[in-house]
């Protein structure tokens, strides 16, 4: 690599991280290192509340996904802007009214203490599963480029971020998100000129279109043709409409590392401008994203691909391997040189085509899709045998392309997009989860009530515990798949019940006290259920093996859980209505 | 204060909510124009 790039890789990040322990100043006190002083503007909270969206899975993850499936990840963010409005309407002028420094603090004000401390575990629980995540993915990116084993790479990005968060705390987070977002609108741009300038002489970005459509790689809507499907069907409107509507509730309305964004805005009206950032350009975004990885594809139609792109770990294991299986290994690279330049042919014969023979010419180009499916799968299932490694190669496909395809100082800049991508999605987990597990499980509990000082230095201490806890639990995060699909289906186990209590604190006055954790036990249980129990079989749809109810209904599940349980015991219970918050 | 901003607030919420429904149809459309 360049020295021009290494310099933007130890640059860009450095000023980033500068920048957060300069915001020290201004978290002298409790509100200012907790809420930023709750002075922050609507455009600075509103990148702030993207960038804590958008890690480095974003980046790696959703390209890799764009590669493979196309644009059907997008149905996850088509129901943001509607769930972007009635968070407006309903809990950012809650929080707001109340001055709460956690959306948790908020039931115990409406419902019991006990609610505020069940919803604060629950919160603390999903997060803390997830957050080592966010740090796997440049990991992965460190791994490649420069060789350092991933698990150093993993301890210098957590210990980082926790230490400009520890000494800058909200300020630092929102602030350094801004510089972040910024730094990855550039990364995003690079990539998606880079792939279409890389086409080969005579295929236009229009060509590079017809053939990612041809390849059903730019299906952005899918209607599921049967109501079972609707269920089981990962990727269709209904689900992604209804159980994304109610994914995106939970996430912005009930899960403090989003919360905490906005709730640092100068008034309720900076605060509801935020999240309406976010509903404008995260689609775009996601798009973007996607669309870059599906042009990946296109690229790849015409310049020579590895076989599989971990191929490094599976050659290093290739030559211990046993006569037989390196022999596989030789017909499968064979049989994929051949499979591809057929593929190519195909391509370049539907450009060729006109209207008459273009869904013929459309219809080779996927029977050779297929085909070179089919022998990557072989290479995924060789490289499973040999290195017991889970998960496919999806998350390596946009790391070989930026590595060998990005000229001088653009791979420098992609590269430093993606570890500030990480750290600014971390950055936010451990400034809440401090957050939450200091105001909801200590200060809530002492009496009396702590001074400030002690609680701000408890904080900091929390905020580097958890960054201690996202590193070590780095090291053991399963890949579920993908990671960004993982990540999501743990959200979802929790978001669901977690707004549900919230929108039934709305929908009905009489449900107080116990009534709030009992019926977010009950929905949560519902979750569990759904998940441990229904979905223990798999139903297979288009020759796809896919759980019964898939997971972004769950969230839509938890939520009407506890709202059905909320009004059946609302009145029958009559908890006593707890004191104000400390 | 809060009276006077609310109808900018209603007017800011119905265009997001369109914003939201034009870029299903945007989408629909894209999908169906490169389906072969």
């Amino acid at each position: 690599m360049h020295t021009i790039d290494w310099l933007l890789i130890v640059v860009i990040p450095a000023l980033v991280i500068w920048d957060g322990v300069r915001r020290g100043s201004q978290a002298k006190d409790l509100e200012g290192f907790l809420l930023a002083g709750r002075s922050v503007s609507w455009w600075a909270v509103g990148l702030s509340v993207m960038a804590t969206q958008a890690s480095a899975i974003t980046m790696i993850s959703i390209a890799g996904h764009g590669y493979e499936h196309g644009l059907r990840w997008l149905h996850a963010y088509l129901a943001l802007p509607f769930a972007m409005v009635i968070l407006c309407a309903t809990v950012v002028p809650w929080f707001s009214k109340a001055r709460v420094f956690t959306a948790y603090e908020y039931l115990e004000q409406r419902f019991d203490g006990t609610t505020r401390t069940l919803a604060s575990v629950l919160f603390l629980v999903s997060r803390g599963l997830a957050v080592g995540t966010s740090l796997v993915a440049p990991a992965i990116v460190l791994e490649l480029v420069v060789g350092i084993p991933r698990n150093i790479a993993i301890v210098m990005m957590g210990g980082l971020s926790a230490a400009y968060t520890v000494f800058g705390g909200n300020a630092a987070v929102i602030f350094t998100d801004v510089k972040q977002m910024t730094v990855m609108f550039l990364g995003i741009g690079v990539s998606l000129y880079v792939a279409v300038a890389g086409l080969p002489e005579g295929v236009s970005f229009g060509d590079a279109l017809t053939l990612a459509g041809a390849s059903r790689k730019l299906e952005a809507i899918h209607v599921a043709p049967d109501v079972r499907t609707v269920f089981a069907d990962r990727y269709n409107l209904v689900a992604a409409l209804v159980g994304g509507l109610f994914l995106f509730l939970g996430y912005f309305g009930a899960d403090q590392s989003q919360v905490q964004r906005y709730l640092a805005g100068k008034n309720v009206d900076h605060s509801r401008a935020s999240l309406l950032v976010s509903a404008f350009l995260k689609v775009p975004m996601q798009f973007a994203i996607l669309l870059l990885g599906a042009l990946i594809y296109v690229f790849y139609i015409f310049a020579p691909a590895p076989v599989f792109f971990r191929v490094d770990a599976l050659e290093k294991a290739i030559p211990s391997a046993p006569a037989e299986v390196r022999a596989e290994w030789q017909d499968l690279q064979e049989r994929f040189a051949v499979a591809c330049a057929a593929r190519e042919q195909a391509a370049r014969a539907l450009l060729a085509a006109d209207e008459s023979s273009e869904a013929q010419a459309a219809a080779v180009l996927r029977e050779r899709n297929a085909e070179v499916a089919a022998i990557k799968r072989a290479a995924n299932d060789l490289h499973r045998a040999l290195t017991g490694a889970e998960g496919g190669d999806g998350d390596f496909i946009f790391p070989w392309f930026f590595l060998r395809e990005l000229p001088v100082g653009l791979l420098g800049l992609v590269i430093a997009a993606i570890f500030v991508a990480a750290m600014s999605s971390l950055d936010a987990q451990l400034n809440s989860l401090a957050t939450s597990s200091v105001m909801d499980l200590w200060v809530r509990f002492r009496d009396p009530p702590p001074p400030p000082h002690h609680v701000l230095r408890l904080s900091r201490w929390a905020t580097f515990f958890w960054g201690a806890f996202a590193t070590v639990s780095a090291f053991f995060v399963a890949r579920l798949g993908q990671m960004i699909e993982a990540v999501n289906i743990i959200g979802s186990m929790f978001y669901g019940s977690l707004f549900g209590v919230f929108l039934l604190a709305w929908l009905c006055p009489r449900a107080r006290g116990a009534v709030g954790w009992l019926a977010l036990a009950g929905g949560f249980l519902c979750t569990m259920f759904t998940h441990f129990v229904i979905n223990r079989r798999k139903v297979v749809i288009d020759g796809v093996e896919q759980w019964p109810v898939g997971f972004l209904w769950y969230n839509a599940i938890g939520c009407v859980g506890v709202i059905l349980i909320g009004l059946l015991l609302a009145g029958r219970i009559s908890g006593p209505r707890a004191a104000a918050p400390k | 204060m809060a009276e006077a901003r609310r109808p900018r607030w209603r007017a800011l919420y119905a265009a997001t909510l369109l914003y939201g429904v034009l870029s299903l149809i945007a989408l629909w459309v894209f999908t169906r124009a490169y389906a072969i």
